[in-house]
């Protein structure tokens, strides 16, 4: 009957979601029949969907799910993302995101049951809440069960990353429900006790530690959590996060590749970016991936070519970057993530299977691979041959640039390195390639000696 | 002695661990938070209010 459990789908009674016959599903049960009939009477779902801040979904009839409440059909993310692939100002806007569902629900008489990152993705360039079955009736008097879950998910994370390095979201891979305070308060410095981290962070983190039922018998009021003070806790978590913000200051790297101002290199940069439009235009894909995609420079000739977009970078300041401009520009068709390609995300969770590893979540038309290939062989040591069968696995069509090692850059690699690479040269890239593509098209770019590739896989 | 039950009225049975300390802090610090949240939503009453005070006192 069911083509699939979802594997991530199996903590929630509410629900669960499920593919069949390769459609993605979601199954309402009996027990959560109360709250979805609230959720959907009140208002709430159509508000939040109206807003842009749930996913929508329509309900749908299957014959051999006669003892779920509800089945849903939801609208699909374009490329599912995980929070340990989001740079500073993503997961920021996550949070925010979570809040201002919870401001919502609270307002329409209801309330988040969790707020894991997990239950945000990113569609047409913002976060989204795609567990619909997420919200409960708020019975008054009652504190946030969500609380504890959205510190370590959201808030230590973005701390970490605000007050010591933005390299610490990758801590979120490890500990799959969020990064435990007491770490958080280990590795923080003294002065985020001066903030309202004091409360969140600090004082949260003692309060799991050490028996604090002792205080509630000395105190006069017991059970007591009222509206006002439910709406002081998301007002002060939310101004927690808003004042975490990135030292870009400290960085020094990528995001200043391209800021030549020399004629003779934006000569080259003009050229490549004509070719690249050239070859898009050949091709007219409709997903395209850039792997190395740095700020996102190249990636913006395909997405304003109307193609769907996701760009792939293991400098987070580089991704911040191509992610401000994202939303700057409003922009609904660029998906910029922290991946490190020689190391990139695996599966995790219970069995290694509740995340799905980043190269089996889609394939793409087209993939980008611009200024990568010297990285990738002389400095992680990849051969040409793995290097060929990792794209053809994962896209239709290849554009690539050979950077050879008289090239400048490919020069700052060798140095003080011994040149090991024989095969690493024109003849024997395209020697190599020409194993698992066919090479459609090549033209040197102008003032370089790089050359520009359009390449289409071979049937396997 | 408090049980954890007695404080949280869920209507669906919870399925994530909201830590029994994560709860009994939210209650303590009641007071304080809806303290926080009356201050943000009124801070700029309150400023015109001190500002007032001040300049009458001059």
């Amino acid at each position: 009957m069911l083509d699939k459990r979802i594997n991530s789908s199996f903590r929630d009674p509410s629900g669960s979601m499920f593919t069949k016959d390769g459609v993605m599903y979601r199954r309402v049960n009996p027990a959560y029949k109360d709250n979805y009939d609230f959720f959907i009477n009140s208002g709430l779902c159509k508000e939040l969907i109206d807003s842009g801040l749930l996913i929508n979904f329509e309900e749908v009839h299957l014959d051999c799910m006669k003892s779920a409440y509800k089945i849903l059909k939801p609208e699909l993310v374009d490329f599912i993302s995980y929070p340990y692939e989001w740079s500073f100002s993503q997961l920021k806007d996550a949070a925010l995101t979570t809040l201002e569902i919870q401001k919502k629900a609270l307002s329409f008489g209801m309330t988040l049951k969790d707020s894991s990152a997990y239950n945000i993705q990113f569609m047409k360039g913002t976060p989204i809440l795609i567990d619909t079955l997420s919200f409960e009736k708020y019975c008054d008097g009652t504190p946030w069960v969500a609380y504890r879950q959205f510190c370590q998910h959201f808030l230590a994370s973005l701390a970490l990353m605000s007050y010591k390095d933005i390299r610490l979201s990758q801590l979120l891979r490890v500990y799959i429900d969020g990064i435990p305070l007491d770490l958080a308060g280990s590795l923080l410095p003294f002065r985020s006790r001066f903030t309202l981290l004091l409360l969140h962070i600090y004082v949260h983190s003692a309060s799991q530690r050490y028996n604090v039922q002792r205080f509630l018998k000395r105190k006069a009021f017991k059970g007591k959590f009222s509206r006002l003070s439910f709406m002081g806790l998301v007002s002060s978590l939310e101004s927690a996060i808003r004042r975490l913000k990135l030292n870009t200051n400290k960085h020094i790297g990528w995001d200043s590749y391209y800021t030549s101002t020399s004629n003779y290199v934006l000569e080259a940069i003009n050229h490549k970016k004509q070719i690249v439009s050239d070859y898009l235009d050949k091709v007219s894909p409709r997903i395209v991936w850039d792997l190395g995609a740095n700020t996102g420079m190249y990636s913006r000739i395909a997405s304003e070519k109307g193609m769907q977009v996701v760009c792939f970078d293991n400098d987070a300041l580089c991704v911040e970057k191509n992610y401000q401009t994202v939303v700057k520009n409003k922009e609904a068709n660029i998906l910029p993530l922290v991946v490190d390609l020689t190391n990139p995300s695996p599966g995790i969770g219970w069995e290694n299977l509740e995340r799905i590893p980043l190269w089996e979540r889609g394939h793409a038309n087209v993939i980008l691979a611009l200024a990568l290939i010297h990285h990738l062989v002389i400095s992680n040591n990849v051969t040409l041959e793995m290097v060929a069968s990792f794209f053809r696995r994962l896209c239709d069509h290849l554009i690539i640039e050979f950077v050879p090692k008289s090239d400048s850059n490919a020069q700052k690699l060798l140095l003080g390195r011994k040149d090991r690479f024989m095969e690493y040269t024109k003849e024997g890239f395209e020697w190599v390639f020409g194993e698992s593509f066919t090479i459609l098209e090549s033209v040197n770019i102008v003032n370089t000696d790089r050359i520009l590739y359009l390449m289409r896989g071979t049937s396997v | 002695m408090i049980k954890i039950s007695e404080l949280i009225v869920s209507q669906v049975e919870l399925y994530i661990d909201p830590g029994t300390g994560s709860i009994i802090l939210q209650i303590l610090i009641a007071g304080l938070l809806s303290s926080f949240f009356l201050v943000k939503v009124y801070w700029g009453k309150i400023k015109e209010f001190l500002a007032h005070i001040f300049l009458r006192r001059r």
